[in-house]
C-alpha cells in the first residue's frame, strides 16, 4: 500500500481498480499452463559435454588420419603407375628404335 | 520464518508451483512498480510482468541460491524492462532529438498516469538524468534497494552506481530548488 501512494503521489503512476489482486491471479493461472525447465544434473551436463568433445576429438583424428592414408595410398598408386620395369623399357627401346634402325 | 526463507524452502524441496505463488505473494506489487518505472506505461508495465513470471517460474528448477530471490527476481524484471525497451524501440521511428519531450510522449500517452496530480518539476529533473542515473535513483530511492542489491540487478560496479546515484540526487535538488 504504501509503495502503491509513493507512486500515485509522487510520480502520478496509476493502476486500474483492483489491478493486483487480480493480475495476480492471472498470471498464476497463465503459469498453470507453463512448465520449469527441469535443471540438468551438473555432473551429467559436465559427462556429457565431456564425451562430446572425446567423440569430437577421435572422429577428427580418425577422418585426418583416413584422409591423408587415402592420399598417400593415391599418390603411391600414381607414382607406381608411371613406374617402368628396366627389362621393359629396354624392349620398348629396341623395338622402336634398335630394331628399326637396323 | 521469513517470506525468503520459506520459498527457499520449497525451492529446495522442488515445490515450483508453491514457490512461485509465495513470491507473488511477497514480490508481486514490488516487481510491478519496479518494471512501470522502467517501461512508463501500465499496459507495458503489465506485459512486461507477464513475461517476468514466465520467466521466473521457468528459471526456478536452475536457481542456484547464490543471490537472494529478492534480487533474482528483480533481475529477471529488470532484464524483461530492457528487452521490452529494445523491441518498442525497433518498432517505433522517433525524429525528436529532445529526451525530455520524448520522456513525457511516453508518460502522457498512458491513461493512468495523471500529470496533474504530481510534481511536474520532479518529472523534469528525472528527464534530464542519464538513463543509468534515472535507473539507479529510482531503484535506490523509490525501491528502496541497497546498491549490493541495485549492482546485483544490474550487474555494474556498486562504485559507479554510488556515483550515479549522487549525481543524480544533486542534480534533481538543484533543479527542484530552482523551479518550486
Amino acid at each position: 500500500m504504501k509503495k502503491k501512494t509513493i507512486h500515485n503521489e509522487q510520480l502520478g503512476y496509476h493502476t486500474p481498480e483492483g489491478y493486483f489482486e487480480e493480475s495476480k491471479k492471472e498470471m498464476l493461472r497463465f503459469l498453470e499452463n507453463q512448465k520449469p525447465e527441469v535443471k540438468t544434473n551438473t555432473a551429467l551436463r559436465q559427462l556429457i559435454v565431456g564425451a562430446g568433445i572425446i567423440a569430437t576429438v577421435v572422429f577428427g583424428v580418425i577422418t585426418i588420419t583416413n584422409k591423408s592414408y587415402q592420399t598417400e595410398s593415391f599418390e603411391q598408386l600414381t607414382i607406381e603407375s608411371l613406374e617402368v620395369s628396366d627389362e621393359e623399357f629396354d624392349l620398348w627401346f629396341d623395338e622402336n628404335f634398335v630394331l628399326n634402325d637396323v | 520464518m521469513d517470506s525468503e526463507a520459506h520459498i527457499v524452502q520449497q525451492l529446495k524441496n522442488k515445490q515450483f508451483a508453491l514457490a512461485v505463488t509465495a513470491i507473488s505473494d511477497t514480490y508481486h506489487e514490488l516487481l510491478y512498480w519496479h518494471i512501470r518505472k522502467l517501461v512508463k506505461q501500465h499496459e507495458h508495465a503489465n506485459d512486461a510482468l507477464q513475461n517476468t513470471y514466465v520467466r521466473i517460474f521457468k528459471g526456478l528448477p536452475k536457481f542456484g541460491f547464490k543471490s537472494s530471490i529478492k534480487t533474482w527476481c528483480y533481475r529477471i524484471a529488470y532484464n524483461e524492462s530492457l528487452r521490452f525497451l529494445q523491441q518498442q524501440q525497433k518498432l517505433s521511428y522517433n525524429d525528436s532529438n529532445d529526451e525530455t519531450t520524448d520522456y513525457f510522449a511516453h508518460l502522457t500517452a498512458d491513461p493512468y498516469f495523471d500529470l496533474d496530480s504530481v510534481s511536474h518539476a520532479l518529472h523534469e529533473s528525472l528527464a534530464k538524468l542519464s538513463e543509468k542515473q534515472q535507473q539507479v535513483f529510482q531503484m535506490k530511492y523509490f525501491d528502496e534497494l541497497t546498491f549490493e542489491e541495485i549492482a546485483d540487478i544490474t550487474s555494474w560496479n556498486v562504485n559507479s552506481i554510488k556515483t550515479a546515484f549522487y549525481a543524480a540526487k544533486e542534480k534533481i535538488t538543484l533543479h527542484l530548488t530552482a523551479t518550486v
